[in-house]
């Protein structure tokens, strides 16, 4: 197997000196005396990795070559990285790699380096995180270093997962602002399972659209769908047959896109002369679980109590490691008011009570 | 693809074998094909016709094969490879399966008597009048089991307990349409069986999940905020997967009655209370039963399964034909229920598996019943009185019913799985429990010890899950890589998953 394999040096730095974040602050950070977190646990994750078949193309110095040098794989550097790293040569090297036909990227990293290597090899090879960030909110990344291995070592099948990031400017001030940067593959390991599983469904994202399709035809003509962004939702927006946004919020109605990636005015415009049932269909953000206010701010409260009905949809995979959904709408009253239990649509047929709080 | 594989089997190797072993191939696959495109059994009286056979259709030429060796054996070796084969299986017969969820009993060998009894050896195409100590039997049985549940009438068809949930569903689907009423809903906690969900939503309804509180109950604040004119139904298994009675269950029947809806009863884990509490008087509208758990038929393999469906009055019009009836003469096959929602199974359902289920009713008798439910209980307080201290186990303050879920969660500290200790139990000559369900309890191991189980057999098996929990911190590399004893060692799901062998080919 032909691994790409990524260091962010940088990544964590700003974790323990209490910057929420290392992009744009890796000077700040190195002179507070950040360690090198990315390093230690690179190599903890590589030395997890049984077996011998695995042969790692990597990158220079920091960025690679130090780490797997303390290794006994075998390894090929294919990009000089300079002595000061940044996000830029995080993704030259994913595009080198990509190039070279790997089977998997392993990174080191946070999200930031996520969305960088997802902006640079998008879904064409799986792709695996050592979480070594400050924000490790994507679920891109193995729970610890040391299970690592195990993934690497016994994944069958990929699955599609959203990369998240937070704005740190903004969430150095204390405001916490997520959104979807993009889609990767990422490699799934077999679980343990049991006969007796409660949902099994292979293809959750394509049932869900094909309930949301099936129930649009009931719905009739004289219906606004306000659809937020995600990979579940991009499912929906792909089986209406309208050229969607996977990161932005598109309205349809009688089959057709009426706006798309539309900020609030335009969906306020929008709603401004039209009388007939409106629908906003959103997906909760993965183990955070809000389905207002984070990535879709454009869906603001006015929009929100103007709707006659609001979808939530998210595969039983996501509700699994989301334990409650949240609303912040900005609007205090309206949060108040969504709160209680919502059904979430997570199959054709199946749907699971979620509380919002 | 085994069909096909069968029908080359047969084309090539046909001159080898007699008559008698092909015709054996053909009905069990029924795969026989005769000049004519689709593919039938063959009539008895086209036998002398020379046999053609024709490939399916859609199998690609790429992966079709045009001749295939098949080893050539003698009956001894035959007869020595399944002998050898049984030798090295395990089951009830062979020690303890507290295979939670499963009521996974002894099977008293004097109900294969009874069901091998020469008198059973009945067409069901005979006439009524010819086979009615047949009927009498099944009538019997369901008068039974309408007594012990409290149920108005029973249908015997369904042939698991899978397809009596699904008949139920059917009938609760049926009842609204006649009503008009459009009802789409049907509620079940997470802690329910997996089928459950799956055979509401093969019946056409939508599925909506409830989360358990967190001492394992069904939520009343949370199932009165569910309810609604769309509800048509509440599943629930009581006692829970969690061996936990409902106490709140008349309350629970209350607000899914006043909501408009029906209320149902999985009867898997009737083993707990039988005896003790009938569904009926629980409030439940209708229920399946599984005759391979609750009343000692065997399951699987050794089966075939049998999951009766019981009704209340207001659902009876509802159920499969033909129900079996006596009018005080004679036992008959009434076909007069108005809204049927037509046949489940041919003809009357598993036959011998009810021959078997009526012999164990009466053996034990109402006293034995009760003493089913006394016992189970028992056993696995017991267990969980022997366990709790090393395998953590949630609201030990709560007394279980017939089976009890521990978690292996401390243990995950050693990096030691629930499914590592189950492989290790197999070292120690003992069948692992269900591990990993109900999926609400992490590193789940869920224990039945059943009532057939003697004290002695239960310490030997809390014993060697008290010697696995020292070995775990001692040495945990030894239950990581367990089993050691058996005659195959850790099988490697991930190879069997990348590297599919789906055929035999000559050689390997």
């Amino acid at each position: 197997m032909k691994i790409g394999f990524i260091i962010n040096p940088v990544a964590g730095l700003g974790g323990k000196v209490g910057l929420k974040g290392t992009d744009n602050m890796a000077d700040l950070a190195a002179r507070l005396g950040g360690e090198p977190v990315s390093l230690v646990r690179a190599e903890q994750a590589l030395q997890s990795i049984d077996g011998n078949d695995m042969f790692f193309l990597t990158c220079s110095g920091e960025m690679g070559e130090d780490v797997l040098r303390k290794t006994r794989f075998r390894f090929e550097v294919i990009y000089e990285a300079p002595e000061k790293t940044t996000a830029e040569d995080t993704k030259r090297a994913a595009r080198k790699m990509l190039e070279s036909g790997c089977d998997l990227l392993l990174f080191s990293g946070g999200d930031g380096t996520a969305s960088d290597i997802v902006s640079a090899v998008d879904k064409k090879i799986p792709i695996l995180g050592i979480p070594a960030g400050v924000k490790i909110f994507s679920p891109v990344f193995c729970v610890t270093p040391g299970e690592c291995g195990r993934i690497v070592s016994t994944f069958t099948e990929t699955s599609l997962r959203e990369v998240l990031d937070i704005d740190e400017e903004a969430y150095r001030e204390n405001e916490l602002n997520i959104s979807i940067k993009g889609e990767a593959v990422v490699p799934v390991s077999p679980e343990v399972q049991s006969g007796k599983t409660i949902s099994g469904s292979v293809d959750a994202q394509k049932e869900i659209a094909e309930r949301i399709i099936d129930d649009s035809r009931s719905e009739g003509k004289d219906v606004l769908y306000i659809i937020g962004p995600g990979t579940t939702t991009m499912e929906v927006k792909k089986r209406f047959g309208i050229d969607g946004t996977l990161l932005g919020v598109d309205s349809v109605k009688d089959g057709k896109i009426i706006k798309k990636d539309a900020n609030e005015k335009h969906l306020l415009d929008a709603l401004k002369e039209f009388e007939g049932k409106v629908v906003i269909i959103v997906s909760p953000i993965g183990s955070q679980g809000f389905i207002f206010g984070r990535g879709n701010q454009q869906i603001g409260p006015e929009i929100i109590r103007r709707a006659d009905e609001i979808k939530v949809i998210a595969s039983p995979e996501k509700l699994e490691s989301t334990p409650d959904l949240h609303a912040d709408t900005g609007d205090p009253e309206l949060d108040k008011k969504l709160r209680g239990y919502i059904k979430v649509l997570s199959g054709y047929h199946d749907f699971k009570l979620m509380k919002v709080v | 693809m085994v069909s096909f594989d069968f029908i080359l089997f047969a084309e090539t190797r046909k001159k080898y074998f007699s008559k008698y072993f092909i015709s054996i191939y053909y009905k069990i696959n029924g795969i026989m094909a005769d000049k004519n495109e689709n593919f039938d059994f063959r009539l008895i009286f086209e036998k002398s016709k020379k046999n053609t056979f024709k490939r399916c259709q859609d199998i690609p030429e790429t992966i079709a094969r045009s001749t295939l060796d098949i080893p050539e054996l003698s009956e001894p070796e035959v007869i020595r490879h399944y002998t050898n084969l049984s030798k090295i299986n395990f089951g009830v017969d062979t020690g303890m399966y507290p295979l939670g969820s499963c009521t996974m009993k002894y099977n008293p060998r004097f109900t294969e008597y009874l069901a091998a009894h020469e008198q059973n050896m009945v067409h069901p195409y005979q006439d009524e009048s010819t086979v009615q100590g047949s009927l009498k039997i099944i009538y019997m049985l369901k008068r039974y089991l309408m007594n012990i549940c409290g149920m108005d009438d029973f249908s015997l068809q369904p042939a698991a307990g899978a397809q009596g949930e699904f008949t139920a569903m059917a009938m609760i689907k049926a009842y609204f349409e006649r009503k008009n009423d459009e009802r789409n809903e049907v509620i079940v906690p997470d802690s329910a069986h997996g089928t459950n969900p799956k055979s509401a939503a093969m019946a056409g309804f939508d599925v909506v999940e409830i989360p358990s509180d967190e001492r394992g109950y069904v939520s009343i604040e949370i199932l009165r905020s569910v309810v609604s004119e769309k509800t048509a139904a509440l599943m629930l298994t009581n006692p829970s997967t969690l061996g936990i009675f409902e106490k709140d269950i008349l309350e629970i029947a209350e607000i899914v009655h006043k909501a408009g809806g029906l209320f149902f009863y999985d009867g898997a884990n009737l083993n707990g209370i039988i005896g003790r509490v009938r569904p009926g008087d629980m409030g439940f509208d209708c229920m399946s039963l599984n005759l391979h758990k609750t009343f000692s038929v065997p399951h699987g393999g050794g089966g075939p399964g049998s999951g009766p469906t019981g009704v209340k009055k207001h659902l009876a019009d509802f159920l499969p034909v033909p129900v079996i009836e006596y009018d005080g003469k004679k036992y008959y096959l009434d076909y007069d229920r108005p809204h049927t929602i037509g046949k489940v199974h041919q003809f009357h359902g598993n036959y011998p598996s009810m021959v078997k289920a009526l012999g164990y009713i009466l053996r034990l008798g109402s006293v034995g019943l009760k003493r089913i439910s006394e016992f189970s209980v028992l056993n696995s307080n017991y267990a969980v009185s022997r366990l709790s201290k090393m395998y953590e186990i949630k609201n030990p303050d709560i007394p279980r019913k017939h089976e009890a879920v521990f978690s292996a969660a401390q243990q995950k500290k050693y990096e030691v799985t629930a499914f590592d200790i189950a492989k290790r139990l197999m070292d120690y000559g003992v069948h692992p429990p269900t591990i990993y369900f109900p999926l609400i309890v992490k590193e789940a191991l869920m224990i039945e010890p059943t009532e057939t189980e003697s004290k002695e057999s239960i310490d030997r098996y809390c014993d060697a899950l008290i010697r696995i929990n020292d070995e775990i911190k001692k040495d945990p590399e030894i239950v990581k890589t367990a089993p050691h004893t058996t005659v195959v060692g850790r099988l490697d799901d991930v190879f069997a998953a990348r590297k599919m062998i789906l055929r035999w080919s000559p050689g390997r």
